[in-house]
């Protein structure tokens, strides 16, 4: 695992990188490393990293936000990194910042990082629970995610912070992908007559029903690449300041509910080509739905359509 | 007793009393009086009648002329009818009624005129006072047939007609008041009441008594019919009348020493001199009205020159061309074509918006609002302390739309503004010629030049500089940087924060439409150049000292402002303000004097002594320095050009005192304070200035001054003696023994943060505060939180306050941790860095920003997991109260305003609890106890708006003290220490504090002790700049900061 992040302890010792051994797992790693983007190369000295690991190790790299990364970034790292000869499956990148993100401790109690440039360590954390009563009361509680090592006098991970997030990374994209679907589904569906859902509706007529629940359109605006760079340097002033506005509220609503809902580490990460074509019939299909400039404002599309269309994609990138 | 008052309008011959109904009511009164007084103490019981010929006192031209009257015939003619048994001649009443109109001057009546010119000679003793008889009174008559005037004539047939002419008798008796001749009281009498009445000690004791009657008797009148709009005028300096040198130098008539009436003065000075602050009381109040009156009215007078003469008639002609302009664009016309119609102002044609420029403008007249609300307020009520930079850039410059119009009329749309810092001030050879030495930057540059340009003719070009956000119209100049650093180290206190901010601000307004003064020539300049408005800054002392000591905190700075453009400057010119300014604010018909002089006259009185009904003041040591408050002055244009390359500018500073040295005699003579060699040092000044004064090419400048907004004030007895010329009010924290709790001086002050102990320095005033204030047993720990990871821990342990960063914070140990958890003090807020798309408050989370104060200037920029908030400077303690402080408001205003935005997260995390003006919220809030708060807040009208069980008014503006008993108090003696009830109200309403004064003063009671008053204004202003900040601690700190006034 390599994280890019404003690391403060290498930031104190005037370090660009550091090593985290993982406690009782000898082939896993986290390289800490302190580099920002601040030139058109600066991605190399991470393709470099990548390039050091064992050629058969899976590696996954998150970009802090913070550190200048977009998912502009993902894309060419990835380019890079395949080019370089490593396999795409065994690469995988991701964006993170502001607390929001799984690998935080802060949104699942379970992640690595916490929020101020370390690893998370609070002796006096704030949990809640329920009381003999029932009732939640807040209570005080020491999380480290790291121990000390007596015999090789150094921090080592504790092997269940390190799991669970590599395990949600592993699969971040289709449970995103899945909850998305879901969502869509019990927010479209009409109970009765059924046939109503196999019915092909404009793009428009879609977009009022999704808008009724404005996180869950501009989730599905995420998802099908509305808010990636490429596309906000196309638009007006106004139009990318709506953008902002609509991302703002999206990332506030993850911080409140602690669950990552921005996509825009996604489309890079899909490199099977099966999943890539998947993903562009996706975006073909629904694009018209979330942008009224787009093409194919005419051509309608059923429920079940669309229902189909993000399972198929969903169990392609499971099957990769 | 009072000083007199060099100022006052009427004559100088200030016993100069006129009274109302003089004829008709005063002399029938005093007649009857004076023949009681008589008739009783000489025991006559015999026939006797008294002429009283006295000063016309009915208007001032008699009294100026010592015209002389006979007083009160009609209650003669009744007094001797009674006496004698019959009735009066037909004769006689043919000269009563022309007597009653006959007028003389003084010296020319018979025996009048005789003691007059004794008296006006110096010479009358008690052996002028001798008795005569009427056959050589009305000799000339007896022997030739003619009278020596008409008065004898027609005294004639009257006394013949009661009296036997031939052998009856008369005695003169000069008519006497506070050492002033007034009158003769000539007493006719039966032969047989000689013996009575010419026994010696008789005599002068009946002198004494009519003295002392008709001194009573006037000072009766002194205070009555018209009088009662005038201050005393029998101001006749009983100081004086009670001393030797009196009696030897100014009045050497024997007879004054003979009926020792300087012991009588001296015996009696207290007695005059409360007769006199008694009738002085009533006019002062008067008075004090058309004061209050003129203040507003000269107050309008500048919004409606400044702002909406000029500015606002610019600016809404404009937008009516910008509205018209966008509707025909949108009407589809040629867009070219269309230009063509409009003037070329960016205002009318640029399609960029303009909500940037608008909203400072609205938020400046907002400001003003409350700037008149403060314009009637009586008695200090905090203010703040700001940056100079501060007030200059964010409340005044950021405005372009209104100050690039002030100079509209003269089609000047460019306004620089430059400043000139200078070191403290040095000695002056004369107190009016100043060399002044211009600091220097760190660079080595002087700080003397182009602070910003606001044109609007022209749009900023943001590729210049990215640094300072502003708005569209504003450059920053070339020295921005060094004067931000200079500036932001000029601490200001403004009395009244928004109040005494625009005072400043109207002082500088005034300043920029002196434009209109100037040669069409130099107005065309300006066009193309800018009007340049020269604001410059020195500290320095009110201390009587030649030089100030070098590393001397100086308690003030003298701002200069003027417009940097020469004029030609005469001796007149020179020094016209300061005469006009020396006299009062309203003219003799207490008519307000308008004009941008009384103005600043007004503004710069509130700036010194924090409220602008100090205006007129001259009574105390500072009053008497610092009066009419504004200098004049002026720079040589060629002269400093040539200086600026060692820094010096040589700058002439006109005092009013040093204009017009006899005003410093007038005022200290015969006190301790007065000097001679002051008095020799400002008659060369004066002298100096007229005689050798050449006309020149320069500068105009007016100064003023602002204080120093400072830490710890030090109450002890060496330091009170300052007191008459401290702004108590500036400091923010008083630290004061038990003793001097109580002195009344400390709790006008409005000082909040008042400490038992010496402190020396900012941190440990505060940490002797928070004691007191927080009052915790053990100690009061505030966890920050960011997303429930512990962020930071602010700590205070009682003795110290440390902020523990989250680095920090993990060194501690667990043992140290645990005991911080045992503190009985625990708050916790759980923060979040608003930029991070949180746009919207959200439930108990507090957003900061990385431009608010709270990351800015107490984090110093970093996070408040990373931030090294030292104890140095109280930071630390200074978040910890701004945090702590408990906070309970009841206003609807300031509730709508933060209903819509946070309100859980300001009550739970921020210790700040908001309501509605509701009953019953409040009787809820009443149960619980209000001593939970540190401050409560409750507006005026919600007070009003209580109703009894049947539906009456409960409490009036002047129940104050019931409600505080019934609602605060509830049965207790007194509120804990660390209580502050505070009124706000958006009038300029304060009778309710004078009530609770005046019940402190005469009663037990302690109300003012913990009362206080902020206008609504101020309070709203720190909640609207937050809000729309998104910063929540900004809030709670702008808000704890305009509570305690610094």
């Amino acid at each position: 695992m390599i994280i890019v992040w404003k690391w403060k302890d290498l930031e104190k010792a005037e370090k660009t990188e550091a090593i985290t051994y993982i406690k009782g797992l000898p082939d896993a790693l986290i390289v800490q490393m302190q580099w920002y983007k601040t030139t058109s190369t600066s991605l190399n000295g991470i393709a470099q990293k990548i390039q050091e690991q064992d050629k058969d190790a899976k590696v996954f790299v998150f970009l802090h936000r913070g550190n200048k990364y977009v998912d502009e970034d993902v894309i060419s790292l990835r380019k890079m990194v395949v080019q370089a000869g490593r396999p795409s499956h065994l690469f995988k990148c991701f964006l993170f910042a502001d607390g929001r993100d799984f690998i935080y401790y802060s949104t699942q109690s379970i992640g690595l990082l916490g929020n101020f440039g370390h690893y998370m360590h609070d002796p006096e954390y704030t949990i809640e629970e329920e009381d003999a009563n029932g009732v939640m009361v807040q209570k005080m509680q020491e999380v480290c995610v790291y121990e000390f090592n007596e015999l090789r006098q150094r921090n080592e991970i504790l092997p269940r912070y390190f799991n669970t997030v590599w395990n949600y990374y592993e699969f971040e994209f289709q449970k995103k992908i899945k909850e998305l679907r879901l969502d869509l589904l019990s927010h479209l569906a009409e109970i009765s007559p059924q046939h109503i859902n196999e019915n092909s509706q404009l793009a428009s007529s879609w977009r009022k029903k999704i808008e009724r629940n404005n996180i869950l359109f501009f989730r599905l605006r995420s998802f099908l690449g509305f808010y990636s760079n490429a596309n906000i340097k196309k638009k007006s002033e106004l139009e990318k300041k709506l953008c902002e506005q609509e991302l703002g509220e999206l990332k506030n609503h993850e911080r409140e509910k602690y669950i990552s809902y921005v996509f825009d580490d996604c489309d890079a990460n899909l490199t099977a080509v099966e999943a890539k074509e998947k993903f562009q019939l996706v975006c073909k299909s629904l694009y018209p739905i979330v942008d009224m400039k787009a093409k194919g404002q005419e051509s309608g599309i059923s429920l079940m359509e669309i229902n189909q269309l993000l399972y198929d994609l969903a169990s392609c990138i499971e099957n990769n | 007793m009072k000083n007199q008052d060099p100022n006052h309008r009427e004559s100088p011959k200030s016993s100069r009393l006129t009274i109302e109904n003089f004829s008709s009511v005063f002399c029938p009164f005093l007649h009857e009086r004076f023949f009681n007084v008589v008739n009783h103490f000489l025991e006559l019981e015999g026939k006797f009648t008294l002429i009283v010929n006295m000063l016309d006192r009915s208007d001032q031209d008699s009294i100026e002329q010592e015209m002389m009257i006979y007083a009160g015939l009609d209650k003669q003619r009744k007094l001797l009818e009674q006496t004698f048994g019959k009735k009066t001649s037909p004769k006689g009443l043919e000269a009563f009624k022309k007597l009653s109109k006959y007028v003389f001057q003084a010296g020319a009546g018979v025996a009048t005129g005789e003691l007059y010119q004794e008296f006006k000679e110096g010479k009358l003793g008690m052996e002028d006072i001798k008795e005569g008889y009427l056959s050589t009174y009305f000799g000339q008559y007896l022997h030739n047939g003619r009278f020596e005037n008409d008065g004898q004539e027609l005294e004639h047939p009257i006394l013949d007609h009661f009296f036997d002419i031939s052998k009856d008798k008369y005695m003169s008796i000069p008519l006497i008041q506070f050492g002033k001749f007034d009158g003769v009281v000539h007493i006719v009498y039966e032969e047989g009441l000689s013996h009575k009445i010419k026994a010696t000690d008789k005599q002068k004791q009946l002198i004494r008594l009519l003295v002392f009657e008709y001194e009573a008797i006037l000072l009766d009148y002194d205070s009555f019919g018209e009088n009662i709009y005038k201050s005393s005028m029998l101001k006749q300096g009983i100081d004086r009348l009670a001393s030797e040198e009196y009696y030897q130098k100014d009045n050497p008539n024997k007879i004054l020493q003979e009926l020792n009436l300087q012991e009588y003065y001296r015996a009696n000075k207290a007695y005059f001199a409360e007769r006199m602050r008694q009738n002085d009381a009533i006019p002062t109040e008067l008075l004090k009205q058309h004061h209050k009156n003129a203040i507003m009215s000269i107050i309008i007078d500048s919004y409606a020159h400044n702002m909406s003469a000029h500015s606002l008639t610019a600016l809404e002609w404009w937008f009516r061309l910008r509205a018209q302009r966008f509707e025909e664009e949108e009407e589809d016309a040629n867009e070219m074509l269309l230009l063509e119609n409009y003037p070329s102002i960016p205002v009318v044609i640029s399609s960029k918006r303009f909500a940037g420029e608008i909203h400072p403008l609205l938020r400046f007249l907002l400001d003003k609002g409350a700037f008149w609300t403060g314009l009637t307020r009586k008695g200090s009520f905090g203010g703040k302390i700001s940056s100079l930079y501060s007030v200059l850039w964010h409340n005044f410059i950021q405005n372009p739309l209104y100050l690039g119009t002030i100079a509209f009329s003269e089609g000047i749309l460019k306004l620089n503004i430059n400043v000139t810092i200078y070191e403290s001030r040095t000695t002056s050879e004369n107190g009016i010629h100043r060399r002044k030495q211009i600091k220097k930057t760190t660079n080595r540059e002087y700080l003397n030049g182009h602070f910003v340009k606001i044109d609007l003719e022209e749009f900023y070009d943001p590729n210049k500089s990215q640094k300072h956000k502003h708005t569209k119209f504003v450059t920053p100049g070339r020295l921005f940087d060094d004067f931000k650093e200079e500036l932001k180290q000029t601490r200001v206190y403004f009395p009244g924060g928004v109040v005494g901010r625009h005072a400043f601000f109207t002082i500088l307004e005034n300043e920029i439409r002196n434009v209109k003064h100037f040669k069409p020539a130099q107005i065309e300049h300006m066009k193309t150049h800018g009007l340049t408005l020269n604001i410059s800054v020195e500290p320095t002392t009110f201390e009587e000292v030649r030089d100030i000591p070098m590393g001397k905190e100086c308690e003030l700075f003298v701002i200069g402002v003027w417009l940097k453009h020469p004029v030609k400057i005469d001796y007149d010119l020179l020094t016209e303000k300061l005469k006009r300014l020396e006299g009062d604010i309203v003219d003799k018909n207490y008519i307000p004097k308008l004009g941008g002089s009384y103005q600043d006259k007004v503004c710069a009185a509130m700036l010194m002594n924090n409220e602008f009904i100090s205006v007129q003041n001259q009574e105390s040591r500072r009053d008497k320095k610092f009066y009419p408050w504004m200098k004049t002055g002026t720079s040589q244009f060629d002269r400093p050009q040539a200086d600026e390359k060692v820094g010096v500018v040589e700058d002439m500073e006109i005092s009013l005192r040093r204009l017009k040295p006899e005003r410093y005699k007038l005022l200290h003579g015969g006190s301790e304070q007065y000097s001679e060699a002051k008095y020799q040092e400002f008659v060369s000044a004066a002298d100096d200035l007229k005689n050798n004064y050449q006309s020149r090419k320069g500068y105009l400048k007016k100064f003023f001054h602002l204080w120093r907004g400072e830490n710890i004030y030090h109450y002890n007895k060496e330091k009170s003696i300052h007191l008459e010329w401290e702004n108590l009010a500036r400091f923010r924290f008083m630290s004061l023994s038990k003793e001097a709790r109580a002195d009344h001086e400390v709790r006008k002050s409005g000082v909040i943060r008042l400490i038992e102990q010496a402190a020396d320095s900012i941190e440990e005033a505060y940490c002797l505060w928070l004691r007191q204030w927080l009052n915790c047993q053990s100690g009061y720990q505030v966890t920050i939180k960011v997303a429930n990871q512990t962020a930071a821990r602010l700590v205070f342990d009682n003795d110290r306050v440390t902020y523990y960063n989250y680095e920090k914070y993990l060194e501690l140990s667990k043992s140290e941790r645990q005991d911080f958890q045992k503190f009985d003090g625990q708050q916790t807020i759980n923060m979040v860095h608003s930029e991070r798309e949180i746009t919207t408050a959200s439930e108990n989370i507090c957003r900061y920003r990385s431009h608010g104060i709270f990351i800015k200037q107490i984090c110093e920029g970093n996070s408040p997991s990373e931030a090294v908030i030292t104890e140095k400077d109280g930071k630390a303690a200074e978040l910890l109260e701004t945090v702590a402080t408990r906070v309970g408001i009841f206003d609807n205003r300031i509730a709508n305003r933060i209903k819509r935005t946070n309100a859980t997260t300001l009550s739970e995390s921020l210790r700040c609890c908001i309501y509605e003006e509701q009953t019953p919220l409040w009787e809820e809030e009443k149960k619980a106890g209000f001593d939970k708060f540190h401050f409560l807040v409750v507006h005026l009208s919600f007070i009003e708006a209580f109703r009894d069980e049947k539906g009456y008014k409960k409490y009036s503006e002047k129940d104050m003290a019931k409600f505080i008993d019934n609602e605060i108090l509830q049965g207790r003696k007194e509120m804990p220490k660390n209580f502050r009830l505070v009124i706000t109200t958006g009038r300029g309403r304060t009778h309710w504090w004078s009530k609770l004064e005046e019940l402190d003063q005469t009663t037990d009671s302690s109300y003012t002790r913990f009362t206080t008053f902020r206008p609504v204004e101020s309070l709203i202003a720190s909640i609207e700049d937050s809000i729309s900040k998104k910063d929540d601690i900004e809030l709670k700190y702008r808000l704890v900061k305009v509570l305690f006034g610094s």
